[in-house]
């Protein structure tokens, strides 16, 4: 028996020592590969993350040095109401948008799944407001949102309502950059949803028919279930997206007094921060607004992630 | 095969290294040299190059053209520069950039010591570059040449841009404020026009006030009257023609609040309210060029679009006449970098950049107003029409308060903070009362004295 287990250790006992040059070779190898991504990671990201973290305890601007305040930034941002303004915006965009741009796209990926007449061309066509510039369609969506000569309020006064100043009243503002955000996010979303859908095994399907389940039945029981991890997936990426929104408020709302859509209302945390930025020329100031909504999105991903143990299904 | 495997790997890090080492040395390259041209954005802002003669002195400047043509007249104008100034060795290249991102893209160049020798402003931001230190003062260039008069430029524009005795730039352009209007809508309505009424001397808000409500027509989407909403043709005029000002005299504080500027912005909101004017930022230029707007607040350079787009008969007349008269005089400097190597050689460019030739070759583009008021320079805005009232522009010029920076304060912080309410006025959910009195608590703290 022993002599056995001798015989069988022996093989790998005797070369350790080279074994082990081997694997230091292999690990050199394999750092050697990793490194432009190392070294682009390590410049292009660790290096100015800590920076803009130091900047952030300083009252750092444009020019001139950096002198050291400690919390300071962090107090006069939570004591300033124009934070607190972009901070509700972007709550109540996150929510809204969240809603509006993954129950369409999950309506849309479970149409497109069917065996439906130029089921590719609308797949295409859904997707395409995600690959178009941010710029271009705010502006034709400046038109079609336009009170005096858009398309949406032509069609609103079509069906007998007055028409809705979506960019010109601080009530809208911030409901138009909704909707154009949504527009441009659901075909993302879509298809992931239809990746998704296209994962779930037929045989559920099937034998759930046998056993005379309704089609919604089979929604509820099966697909709503079987999607559950793209369904996370989808939430979570898109409430970061959410809570980082800045092309889309900027292109639809900057004027020329500086304001974000009229009276802020379509103001965000991260159109704030660009603007203490770079027309306050505030550096200091702008990187403690991006280390608090650093910390925002950390601590409701990792709430996201906890409770997703409750309702993810990843069997 | 593992030899060549670790050959390959060894030179793979060296690659690497080195190319890391390169992204992060500095440009040797010298402060304003040709070759320093910011790389463009897209083939409008393509920078216009020359080569720099060797031994000569390169020098780089900027503007932000509104589109093509008017880029093209600034590469004309780079051409002139460099063929007066062949025989000193001097080499100019323009260096544009576009309208959005304009003064993100020139902080972050200044910041990092690559910005142009000479560049453009607004003159409202004046103070904010001055007070960081990025600013050359030209006063002992200007004393120690006998060929150059300061006097032909408009004396209140060359004291906004003078400090302390110091001279901070030379002015590229002005602009007054006027009302564009639409002559065929007016004759069509039986109306009198804002030139007739200002050559009859009855040309004010109660005038203006009553052409808009006979020229607007819901049904067919008519307005009487538009401005853009900012602070020019917005806050800024009715609160002054009112006779108050948005600033304190000393310009110390806010004066938003006096019973002036209440006045101002109650005539304002009522325009609103009646529902004379269209309510967005830009739509009115695009209805007033469509027909749909009788009068619309604008600086000169509207003109340009307005000849292109307009099919009917059109021309400009003085801003209306409040409490008092009343228009904005706009302003841009050319500044010089005062990191710049070469401040006598930037100061021969700037000087050509500002003579009575080039500015009047901008002018007849139909822009801006030469600043200068020399005979050549004036003949060479007049020739340039449509609109047949030029002298509408200059007439304004003596009464005009000027876009002026705020030196004890942060222009941007406090026009921000002014706008945001404005907006909630004009939208009817607070009164002037309460925009005068809200703007000077949330702007206290953007005055440092």
């Amino acid at each position: 028996m022993s002599k056995q287990i001798q015989a069988t250790a022996a093989p790998g006992a005797m070369p350790r020592r080279a074994m082990g040059a081997k694997a230091l070779r292999e690990t050199i190898d394999a750092y050697s590969m990793l490194l432009p991504t190392i070294i682009g990671v390590g410049i292009f990201f660790a290096v100015p993350l800590l920076i803009s973290l130091y900047l952030s305890f300083t009252d750092a601007r444009l020019f001139g040095d950096p002198k050291f305040v400690g919390l300071n930034n962090y107090i006069r941002a939570l004591s300033d109401p124009i934070f607190w303004r972009a901070m509700g915006n972007t709550f109540v965009f996150s929510v809204a948008t969240l809603v509006l741009s993954t129950v369409p796209a999950l309506i849309l990926a479970l149409l497109l799944n069917e065996k439906l007449f130029g089921r590719s061309f609308f797949r295409v066509l859904y997707f395409i407001p995600v690959v178009a510039s941010v710029v271009g369609v705010s502006l034709l969506w400046r038109y079609l949102l336009n009170i005096d000569f858009g398309f949406v309020n032509y069609a609103i006064k079509l069906m007998g309502f007055e028409p809705i100043p979506w960019l010109t009243s601080p009530t809208w503002g911030l409901m138009s950059v909704i909707i154009v955000f949504s527009w441009k996010t659901i075909g993302y979303n879509m298809v992931i949803f239809l990746a998704g859908l296209q994962s779930v095994p037929r045989q559920l399907y099937e034998a759930a028919s046998l056993d005379g389940a309704s089609r919604w039945r089979q929604f509820t029981n099966i697909t709503l279930p079987m999607l559950s991890p793209t369904t996370f997936f989808v939430l979570v990426t898109t409430l970061i997206n959410c809570l980082q929104v800045f092309d889309v408020p900027i292109a639809l709302g900057l004027t020329r007094g500086n304001t974000v859509g009229p009276a802020d209302s379509m103001l965000t945390v991260v159109p704030l921060l660009w603007r203490e930025a770079f027309i306050g020329s505030r550096q200091g100031y702008a990187s403690t607004l991006a280390w608090i909504l650093f910390l925002i999105i950390m601590v409701i991903t990792v709430v996201q992630f906890r409770a997703s143990n409750r309702w993810v299904n990843y069997d | 095969m593992q030899r060549f495997q670790r050959t390959f790997t060894w030179l793979s890090l060296m690659g690497i290294l080195a190319l890391a080492l390169a992204a992060c040395g500095a440009s040797t390259q010298p402060q304003g040299g040709a070759a320093t041209a910011v790389p463009a954005t897209g083939g409008e802002t393509a920078a216009t190059t020359a080569p720099a003669p060797a031994g000569g002195t390169a020098i780089t400047w900027r503007t932000r053209p509104g589109d093509a043509a008017e880029q093209k007249v600034y590469e004309e104008l780079n051409t002139l520069v460099n063929t007066q100034l062949a025989a000193k060795g001097i080499t100019a290249t323009y260096d544009p950039a576009p309208n959005q991102g304009y003064f993100e893209k020139l902080k972050t160049e200044l910041a990092a010591s690559n910005a142009p020798d000479i560049f453009w402003i607004g003159g409202v931001e004046l103070a904010d570059f001055v007070a960081t230190g990025q600013i050359l003062d030209l006063q002992p260039l200007v004393t120690k040449d006998s060929s150059f008069d300061l006097g032909v430029f408009y004396p209140n524009v060359i004291e906004q841009l003078t400090r302390d005795g110091k001279l901070y730039g030379l002015p590229r352009d002005i602009s007054t404020m006027v009302v564009y209007y639409n002559e065929d809508m007016f004759k069509a309505a039986g109306l009198q026009t804002p030139k007739e009424l200002a050559a009859a001397g009855n040309w004010n808000w109660e005038t203006m006030l009553d052409a808009s409500k006979k020229l607007t027509d819901p049904a067919k989407q008519q307005y009487g009257v538009g401005f853009g909403n900012w602070w020019g043709p917005g806050w800024g005029y009715f609160i002054n023609a009112a006779g108050g000002s948005p600033f304190t005299a000393d310009r110390t504080g806010c004066a938003l609040d006096t019973p002036e500027a209440i006045e101002g912005a109650t005539f304002a909101q009522n325009l609103y309210t009646e529902k004379l004017l269209p309510a967005g930022d830009a739509d009115g230029e695009a209805l007033f060029n469509a027909g749909n707007v009788g009068m619309y607040f604008n600086g000169r350079w509207f003109a340009p679009g307005v000849r292109t787009n307009a099919t009917f008969g059109w021309d400009v007349a003085p801003m209306p006449k409040g409490n008092t008269e009343s228009t904005w005089l706009f302003w841009g400097p050319y500044l010089v970098n005062a990191k710049t190597t070469n401040p006598d050689a930037a100061w021969e460019v700037l000087k050509i950049l500002t003579s009575a030739e080039a500015t009047g070759k901008v002018a007849a583009l139909g822009t801006n107003i030469p600043p200068r008021s020399d005979q050549a320079a004036v003949d060479a805005f007049l020739g340039a029409s449509p609109p047949a009232n030029n002298q509408a522009y200059l007439d304004g010029v003596p009464y005009a308060a000027l876009e002026a920076p705020v030196w004890d304060g942060n222009w941007a912080d406090f026009s921000g903070a002014v706008q945001s309410l404005w907006d909630q006025m004009i939208a009817g959910q607070i009164t002037p009362e309460e925009f005068g009195k809200q703007a000077c608590e949330q702007t206290a703290s953007t005055f440092t004295k």
